[in-house]
């Protein structure tokens, strides 16, 4: 069958009432969490991950595809109004959105990161419909060398972007990856790493340590703050719209956004810090008065917005068909196929064509809905952020329980939950991000096996993966990403903004 | 939180991943890599790494303390941790509506709420809904506890 024809056959599938309900239920639910302050993508995902579990699996992503878009645009809402950038991405999106907002151009602000968000979204969903059977194709022919390769390359580039040390987001990486390890060998059976304690056979539970990385770890954060002042949030007066000379000043950064963000995510590198940056950037010196920068520059809103949106759907192409997360929300997805036993991958194209394709056709809907509903819903959205920080941390701890109570009817993980949260919290405090280490949890074992293969291939030949030219420039490639920011930033050549996630 | 306590933390699991890598046993057979190469490798790159961490933390001075807020307020965190552990043993047999209320009630206090019957109304009905929801809607079993509903 042709795209085409798959991607009508998807429609088929999005378009029955079931599934258009509950992709409706996961843009609402999405935006609904993702408004929350503090709560970003990842964690909203995590957060929702247990409602979606009760459904088929079809029916689950068509609610995810919700969830995914609703997040991200409940995020972008806080940032402009209450200036917390849900994660890093976020950040330009508060530069220049929280000083409209504070001008009285709120309105202004969330209509250009909506449609902003829209086109870029539905711009890229329609090239990686296009690029992902391609890509997979491609991607079947890699080698287990390569495939290696290309991990320890995702990983290198998540972390130097992430946060402001390499040393910091490395280490998070390497626990991440321990924590992966934990549990019984697949190829062998023996256990590892799991002290003699039962419960860890089965390797630490996922859902549980993403629940508490991001969502458990938050509700501490608040606690540990708890007599700061609360920012309250700037009213949202006037129309929810653009004036003509808006929109003359937003199409381009719209375009611009989504060329830098959709090859970037599309990368199996990359995620969407960098082309969100490079997008605001590039729209400064752009302007025709840069000044305006820094005091609400719609530019500012409408370009990162759109970057971030495009990277986000460009992320996909990766994750679908190389079965690489390259940002934290990603990871989440990952979780979530493996959930319902689908392995992203060269072979997913093949062997889930009704998945992918829904999926990839509820991208599309999803984006429809995200800007019929919320443009017009956002004052209803708006009132959430008035409710107090305490019961919304209770909530937020309810909810978490209650999933990974529900997927897994255990005392330990809600345990391992809490835990996680604590250790997330503390790592946040002494500035290290979490990013890496959730990715090098969800990939270390995939990347393990790709390693165990790629020798048991050369009999045991450490050197094949510098041998293989492929395998070898994807590593030099990994080692100037790795050392090159050290040297610019020895130079103070570039600075990159403080990790948020 | 400093820096470098959490760096020499770092350091600590480095190690202990590096000891548990070298104890698993390499029953190589048939095999090319057996179980313990990627651990070893992991290990060492962890290991490696939070030595340069403690290196950076011990010589940069100490005034990285967070961001925009100073210090962390550990009587709430503490208090927290406390009804986290308690909610998390009592779920089973005390039922998780019951409980759930009780946990939401806490943990508002905990941050700083000081209105009892708003706290206790908001987390009654959201406790009674999701259970609801779950158990006799979605099918996902959640314990009843002592007292059961007669819907």
């Amino acid at each position: 069958m042709s795209v085409l024809g798959h991607l009508l056959d998807g429609f088929a599938h999005a378009l029955t009432l079931q599934n258009l309900l509950l992709g409706l239920l996961g843009v609402t639910v999405g935006t609904l969490v993702g408004v929350l302050p503090g709560l970003g993508p990842a964690t909203t995902i995590a957060l929702l991950l247990p409602l979606t579990m009760v459904f088929d699996p079809v029916g689950a992503f068509v609610m995810f595809a919700g969830i995914y878009y609703g997040g991200m645009y409940g995020g972008s809402t806080t940032a402009i109004l209450l200036n917390i950038p849900g994660e890093t991405a976020s950040i330009p999106t508060t530069l220049e959105g929280y000083p409209m907002a504070r001008k009285g151009r709120a309105g202004a602000a969330l209509a250009t990161a909506a449609i902003g968000s829209f086109v870029a979204g539905t711009i890229s969903t329609v090239v990686i419909t296009f690029l992902a059977p391609g890509m997979s194709a491609i991607a079947k022919s890699i080698q287990p060398a390569e495939y290696f390769s290309i991990m320890v390359l995702a990983f290198v580039t998540v972390t130097s972007l992430m946060g402001d040390s390499i040393v910091r987001g490395l280490s998070s990486l390497f626990l991440g990856l321990a924590i992966g390890m934990v549990g019984i060998d697949q190829m062998t059976g023996q256990p590892r790493l799991a002290f003699g304690v039962p419960d860890l056979y089965e390797g630490l539970p996922v859902v549980a340590l993403a629940v508490g990385l991001f969502a458990v770890a938050e509700a501490v954060a608040t606690a540990a703050q708890r007599n700061r002042q609360e920012q309250p949030p700037v009213k949202v007066t006037g129309r929810i719209g653009m004036t003509r000379d808006d929109w003359r000043r937003s199409w381009r950064p719209w375009l611009r956004g989504t060329a830098f963000g959709l090859p970037i995510g599309s990368l199996p590198a990359g995620g969407a810090e960098l082309p969100t940056f490079l997008s605001y950037n590039v729209e400064k010196r752009l302007a025709k008065d840069p000044e305006e920068f820094g005091h609400g520059a719609i530019e500012g809103v409408a370009g990162p917005e759109a970057a971030n949106n495009a990277a986000f759907s460009g992320v996909l192409v990766p994750l679908l068909t190389l079965g690489i997360p390259t940002s934290a929300t990603a990871s989440m997805l990952l979780i979530a196929f493996q959930i319902y036993n689908v392995q992203p991958g060269p072979q997913l194209f093949d062997q889930q064509p009704v998945l992918v394709w829904t999926l990839i056709a509820s991208l599309y809907i999803g984006n429809v809905m995200l800007l019929v509903l919320n443009l017009p819903l956002i004052r209803l959205w708006v009132k959430l952020l008035s409710v107090p920080a305490a019961l919304l941390t209770a909530a937020i701890l309810t909810f978490a329980t209650l999933g990974v109570y529900a997927t897994s009817q255990s005392v330990f993980e809600i345990l391992v939950a809490y835990g996680f949260g604590l250790v997330g919290f503390v790592l946040r405090r002494a500035g290290y991000p979490v990013a890496p280490l959730i990715l090098g949890a969800v990939l270390g074992p995939l990347m393990e096996v790709q390693f165990r293969r790629a020798l048991a291939f050369s009999e045991g030949d450490p050197a094949v993966f510098f041998t293989r030219p492929v395998s070898l420039a994807i590593l030099v490639i990994a080692a100037v990403c790795l050392i090159g920011p050290v040297v610019l930033r020895r130079r103070g050549k570039i600075s990159i903004p403080a990790a948020m996630d | 939180m400093s820096t470098r306590l959490v760096s020499a933390g770092f350091l600590a699991v480095a190690l202990v991943v590096l000891a548990q890598a070298f104890m698993i046993p390499d029953g190589g057979g048939y095999q090319a890599v057996g179980p313990r190469a990627f651990p070893l490798l992991v290990g060492i790159g962890m290991a490696v790494v939070a030595v340069i961490g403690v290196v950076q933390a011990f010589r940069a001075p100490v005034t990285r303390e967070g961001g925009e807020d100073k210090g962390v307020h550990w009587r709430p965190v503490l208090l927290l941790i406390g009804a986290l552990a308690l909610y998390a043993v009592l779920l089973a047999p005390v039922g998780y509506w019951q409980a759930t209320t009780l946990f939401f009630v806490a943990v508002a206090r905990v941050l700083g709420s000081r209105k009892l019957v708003r706290d206790l109304v908001v987390g009654l009905l959201l406790a009674l809904a999701t259970y609801l929801l779950f158990d006799r809607v979605l099918g996902i079993t959640l314990p009843p506890g002592l007292i059961r509903l007669a819907i």
